[in-house]
């Protein structure tokens, strides 16, 4: 009896090891951020570093690899080149349970992916305009930005509102 | 319709004016404005929360965690500076750009509160390095701005809000006019279609109903005809009727007249003489009745033809006088004849049977006074009058008493007045003779009938109708030694006949029917020099058979008469086809010598259609 006591322990015990070497083998693809975090990503999302969520800090963001758009838009002058990184990948780095997502900005502005076709558009997280790291006072540090002018269809009252400034979360449906 | 094309073109209107509504609110909502207006007032909360959080922490300083709060604060007031000098740049641009919302006040507004969130950001702006130390006096200079700041948002928020809500209400009101457009629309297009149905629903009602009607208008021809029918068949039957009757009837009162006129012959005595007068008067009489029915029948077959001629009126009424003269002492009535020695030119026996028919009416509405027959002469015309002190007739049925069997105040139906027949003999008889005929009565005083007929201007008071009987007796001898074969199935007529016609000294041989007609021609070789037949032979034969036969036989156009008491207008129209003289029964014998004289002296074998008359 109390050999097998020990065995259904010990089985047991087999499994959640096994389990929690699963998902730390999992997590281990997103390392933990190591400076200032500046985006979260949070819900149903399947890779995470911290307590359920996706968190990132620059370096992490920018080992995505860089992805640049040139665009007019309405609160810059001239023509403007962001950096960042692009919004496909990080859904895919944290496995976004669905393409739908909540853009939440530092000012508590909030913005419905839902009602966009998002994952047509080559669109960034951009943290560099014209070759400065963004701020909060220029609007940053992290932009949601669309290729307005490459893609005219898009370059609407809709996808303006969609173009998040101050960007700090993704929420994740 | 024309509702609807209003209809339609309203919602066309609404629709238009309802999208530029929606579009208002589209660009008022989706611009941000008001958005960013409770973004920005949020984020100011947020610095004075946190402004507030470092104040507190600096009133006491023992749980003040170093430089914690000031990074705080001052990433708030970054936002609130990003807030004015980044976005609402663009936001502001924005709004110039679609001022068709933005009227001047709220663009001026606009303009101020811009101004001033920028004149906050640069008035603190210096306060806001990690390097600096901010005072609790700064701090709350500090929020007394901040709240300024936010009280104008709030105001321009709600003006936005107001914007916005009064472009909804516009669409709602477009709407609401749309919907009631469309409810008109709907209403009077089911309206349209109900009518259309309800029209279309009474048209076949009416249809129905017509039909209905037309079934109960078929039903009712239906039954007209059948009545028509029926009358048309009660009609004959009546004619046939009085044919019959009055063909029944006539046998034996032709053969008692017959046996009467040779009676006369033999009678000596002058009581015998009288009886034998007031036999014949009887009869006359009896056939009266029997006259006034064939009368009506041949008047109506239209066989009848008047034969104007000249006459003396005086005659005529003094014949008539003297006729109802007996009738009248025997009801003590006074019969006056006041005639003038006018000649007139018009049918004699016609207007014989015409006064005639009213003189008798006369003596049986006249109960006491006197009757009056009377002429005048007026210019071109003779008046005949024949006035009454009788009973009269009531106006309402002075038109009534023209039409057959109309008899007045006879519900007993007393055949001793007659039939009812009289006036509407002489009706019929004036308007064929065309003269006037008019009635004058008086309820209780009496009647006047004229009549008004053509005067003869060169008149003679000759008369003829004196030397009458010295013409009978001339006619009477002129037939001596003529042949007459006579063929009648009964046999008392035709006893009678023989003997009339052998006291004019005729040579007569009689047959009762065809054959041994034609067994007598044959084999006696008996040649007659006239025929007369009776019209109803034996096994459905007829007299006009018979003559037919004869003059085969014979082998010429022996003149025939043919005697009937046949009326009908089938048998009128067939005797005056076959070209044969008809006398109808009963014959008078005066009537019947005159006619044989005239057709055995004439070579012309068919004699006129004549009313019979019974003088």
């Amino acid at each position: 009896m109390k050999v097998h006591v020990s065995a259904v322990v010990r089985m047991t015990t087999t499994i959640v090891v096994l389990l929690c070497s699963i998902g730390v083998a999992f997590a281990a693809d997103l390392q933990k951020p190591s400076g200032d975090v500046l985006l979260k990503i949070t819900g149903n999302i399947s890779n995470t570093n911290s307590a359920g969520e996706a968190w990132f800090d620059i370096d992490m963001l920018k080992a995505f690899g860089v992805t640049e758009i040139d665009t007019q838009t309405p609160w810059t002058d001239g023509s403007a080149k962001f950096s960042g990184v692009l919004l496909s990948d990080l859904l895919n780095a944290v496995g976004a349970g669905s393409s739908g997502f909540q853009a939440i900005g530092l000012n508590k502005y909030k913005y419905d992916f839902r009602d966009i076709e998002h994952e047509k558009y080559p669109i960034i997280v951009a943290w560099q305009l014209n070759g400065e790291m963004l701020t909060i006072r220029s609007l940053g540090p992290l932009w949601m930005m669309f290729p307005f002018s490459d893609y005219p269809e898009i370059d609407d009252e809709m996808h303006r509102n969609a173009a998040v400034w101050q960007l700090i979360e993704l929420s994740v449906y | 319709m024309i509702a609807a094309l209003l209809c339609v073109v309203s919602i066309a209107f609404l629709a238009k004016e309802i999208t530029s509504a929606g579009q208002r609110i589209h660009s008022v909502g989706s611009i941000r404005l008001v958005n960013f207006s409770f973004m920005v007032g949020r984020n100011f909360d947020e610095l004075a929360r946190a402004l507030s959080g470092y104040r507190d922490c600096r009133l006491s300083p023992d749980q003040l965690p170093s430089g914690a709060s000031n990074a705080e604060y001052i990433e708030k007031f970054d936002i609130v500076w990003s807030a004015y000098k980044s976005a609402y740049r663009n936001i502001y641009k924005h709004w110039s750009s679609t001022g068709y919302w933005l009227d001047e006040g709220r663009a001026t507004s606009a303009a101020r509160l811009r101004d001033s969130g920028l004149a906050f950001v640069d008035k603190y702006q210096a306060d806001m390095s990690p390097d600096s130390s901010i005072g609790c006096d700064r701090i709350n200079k500090m929020l007394n701005d901040i709240f300024s700041q936010k009280e104008g948002i709030s105001e321009f928020a709600q003006s936005y809000f107001d914007l916005d809500n009064r472009a909804a209400a516009e669409q709602q009101a477009g709407i609401k006019k749309l919907y009631h457009s469309i409810l008109f629309l709907a209403v009077s297009f089911l309206a349209t279609l109900m009518l259309a149905a309800a029209l279309v629903y009474k048209a076949m009602r009416e249809t129905g109903e017509s039909y209905r009607q037309s079934q109960v208008a078929g039903q009712k021809a239906m039954v007209a005809l059948r009545e028509l029918r029926e009358s048309v068949n009660t009609s004959v039957a009546q004619q046939n009727f009085f044919a019959a009757a009055s063909h029944d009837l006539r046998q034996p009162l032709h053969a008692l007249g017959l046996y009467l006129g040779s009676l006369r012959r033999h009678v000596s005595t002058a009581d015998a003489r009288h009886i034998l007068n007031c036999a014949t008067l009887s009869t006359e009489s009896l056939s009266g009745l029997l006259d006034s029915l064939l009368d009506i029948s041949k008047l109506d077959a239209g066989v009848i033809e008047s034969n104007n001629e000249e006459f003396d009126i005086h005659t005529l009424l003094t014949r008539i006088h003297r006729r109802f003269l007996p009738e009248a002492k025997e009801k003590s009535l006074e019969l006056i004849c006041e005639s003038d020695d006018s000649r007139v030119f018009t049918d004699e026996q016609l207007l014989d049977r015409i006064l005639q028919n009213l003189i008798s009416n006369a003596l049986t509405y006249t109960n006491s006074g006197r009757i009056t027959i009377a002429s005048t002469r007026v210019k071109d015309h003779v008046v005949v009058t024949v006035t009454d002190t009788g009973s009269g007739i009531p106006e309402l049925k002075q038109e009534a008493v023209f039409t057959e069997f109309y008899q007045l105040r006879n519900k007993e139906r007393d055949r001793g007045k007659g039939l009812g027949l009289g006036l509407s003999i002489v009706r019929r008889l004036s308007d064929l003779l065309e003269v006037e005929l008019e009635m004058e009565s008086e309820e209780g005083k009496g009647t006047r009938f004229s009549i008004r007929l053509p005067a003869v201007k060169n008149f003679q008071t000759a008369s003829l109708n004196k030397r009458e009987p010295e013409t009978k007796i001339a006619l009477e001898s002129s037939l001596t030694g003529v042949k007459i074969l006579v063929v009648d199935d009964e046999e008392d007529i035709r006893d009678s006949t023989v003997i009339v016609l052998q006291g004019w000294n005729c040579t007569v041989r009689a047959a009762e029917d065809i054959d041994s007609a034609l067994q007598i021609v044959s084999t006696e070789g008996y040649s007659p020099d006239l025929i007369l037949a009776d019209y109803r032979l034996r096994e459905q034969k007829t007299g006009v058979q018979a003559v037919e036969a004869l003059r085969h036989v014979i082998g010429s156009k022996v003149p025939a008469i043919i005697v009937t008491g046949d009326t009908s207008v089938d048998f009128l129209t067939r005797a005056s086809l076959t070209n044969l003289d008809v006398l109808y029964k009963p014959v008078e014998t005066k009537d019947l010598l005159m006619r044989i004289v005239r057709m055995v002296t004439s070579n012309d074998p068919s004699g006129k259609k004549r009313l019979q008359t019974s003088t």
